[in-house]
């Protein structure tokens, strides 16, 4: 059924698009919010990867999964802006949302009690951990880890060698242990 | 130990299972001898797990309609590439989205079983070549000389063709599609006797208001989207309330007949109920023709 709404939104037709929007938004959202750290960037920053996905969807030709695609450019997207951005201000990572609270970390589904708490306090660390990488070690862990791009892919999205690919992704992996234990102190 | 510098990409492309079998084996030999190794293994295992686990962010309440009005900004004036123009297709009442959704995914599948048959010939089930149907009070209807341009497009991002003069043939704007999909071509209608259809109005932004949807009461909405040629239609067409270029809307009591009509010319036609709708439309007739 996807690939009827996506041929279709390929030929301009904008409710299937906004199938497409409804079936990632998500998705997109979640790699953007680990990418900028920012509940509303994150949302910009939605809004921005899928406006680049109408424009760029003619041209999609089907060599990789719809979804590798999007996440492909939803890190991207996160990428320059926050490249922009730090031109302008320190890359200051917001540990606080707007309202001065600690950003939540959803809930995770169904453990038991002692291993909820562990596991969203885990998942919380790690994802403030993150957020202390460098942008481009951030964005190799995210498209190798969340939006499960191969080395081969990862390469090709970011005009890379596989091998550079590789030991970027080990030394992104060594940094973020650098941070955990940081953040486990 | 100093050469364990070299085991990391190792360990670390373990985790994502990109080694070659021969470095799956040197590994393998160096983690039986260095539990440092191990427990760097274990260790960004973990991590891994971690990350490839972190919880979905809930993205805010009414983000794809935000996403979906900037893509309607946008549209208005970007016309891609095949000519396609994405332009908004209609002011956007709920009543019209929600109708428009249904029929949009209706067509879709539609244009996707029909898809697959595109250089056959259309035959009936019975093995007869489909008549041309003539019935008297006939309005002749064929397509426009093939480059796909109408004297009309409705939705071409606000440009408003002047309405045709009575004296002259009306023209329905269609949209061109891409080479991939069945040709969408405007269509010149002329009654049979020479007349024109009386109360065939151009869609335009002046008439929003007149002739919107919302105004129209048990109306049922067709999409007929024309290709190489189109079957003789009968008269239904001075019935048509409206059309945008790519929606034509008739009055519903006007369908059944109509899609008999249609069926023994040779397209299929399909009768869908609404299922969510305002309420203003009983039913829709949607068209597809194989060229």
């Amino acid at each position: 059924m996807e690939d009827l709404f996506l041929r279709a939104a390929q030929e301009g037709n904008e409710h299937a698009f906004a199938r497409i929007v409804e079936a990632y938004e998500k998705q997109v959202y979640s790699l953007c919010y680990r990418m900028t750290g920012s509940p509303e960037d994150a949302a910009d920053q939605t809004q921005e990867t899928f406006l680049k996905a109408w424009r760029a969807l003619p041209s999609f030709q089907g060599g990789c999964a719809l979804s590798t695609w999007l996440h492909r450019l939803a890190v991207n997207c996160c990428i320059d802006f926050l490249r922009r951005e730090s031109r302008h201000r320190a890359n200051v990572v917001p540990l606080t949302g707007e309202d001065g609270a600690p950003i939540q970390e959803p809930p995770s589904p169904d453990p038991s009690p002692e291993q909820r708490l562990e596991q969203s306090e885990l998942h919380a660390a790690v994802g403030r951990a993150l957020l202390r990488l460098t942008l481009e070690h951030r964005q190799v862990l995210l498209l190798r880890e969340q939006a499960g791009l191969s080395y081969d892919e990862i390469a090709e999205a970011l005009s890379l060698e596989t091998g550079t690919v590789k030991s970027r992704i080990a030394r992104a992996r060594l940094k973020l242990r650098e941070e955990m234990r940081w953040e486990l102190s | 130990m100093a050469n364990c510098e070299d085991y990391l990409e190792l360990i670390s492309a373990k985790l994502d299972g990109e080694l070659t079998a021969e470095e799956e084996a040197r590994l393998a030999a160096h983690l039986e001898q260095c539990p440092q190794c191990r427990a760097l293994l274990e260790e960004l295992g973990g991590l891994s797990d971690a990350l490839r686990t972190l919880p979905e962010a809930e993205p805010p309440v009414g983000l794809t309609e935000q996403v979906m009005s900037l893509l309607q900004d946008e549209g208005a004036s970007v016309p891609s590439s095949s000519g396609v123009s994405r332009g908004t297709r209609r002011p956007s009442g709920k009543a019209i989205q929600a109708v428009a959704a249904m029929a949009a995914v209706a067509v879709i599948a539609t244009v996707a079983v029909f898809r697959t048959n595109l250089t056959a010939p259309i035959v009936r089930d019975d093995g007869q070549p489909s008549p041309a149907v003539e019935p008297k009070d006939c309005v002749t209807a064929s397509a426009d000389g093939g480059d796909g341009v109408a004297a009309y497009s409705g939705n071409s991002g606000g440009n408003s063709e002047a309405l045709p003069d009575a004296s002259e043939p009306v023209s329905y704007g269609g949209r061109s599609a891409t080479e991939a999909t069945a040709r969408i071509g405007g269509v010149e209608v002329t009654a049979a006797d020479g007349t024109v259809p009386q109360s065939i109005a151009p869609y335009n932004d002046t008439q929003k208001g007149a002739l919107s949807p919302e105004k129209i009461n048990t109306t049922a909405l067709l999409y007929c989207y024309g290709l190489a040629e189109l079957p003789t239609l009968p008269n239904y067409l001075s019935e048509l309330l409206y059309c945008d270029g790519a929606d034509y809307f008739f009055p519903a009591e006007q369908l059944p007949a109509l899609r008999n009509v249609l069926e023994v010319a040779g397209p299929t036609t399909e009768l869908e109920p609404q299922e969510t709708y305002t309420g203003e439309a009983d039913e829709w007739v949607q068209i597809v023709f194989i060229p």
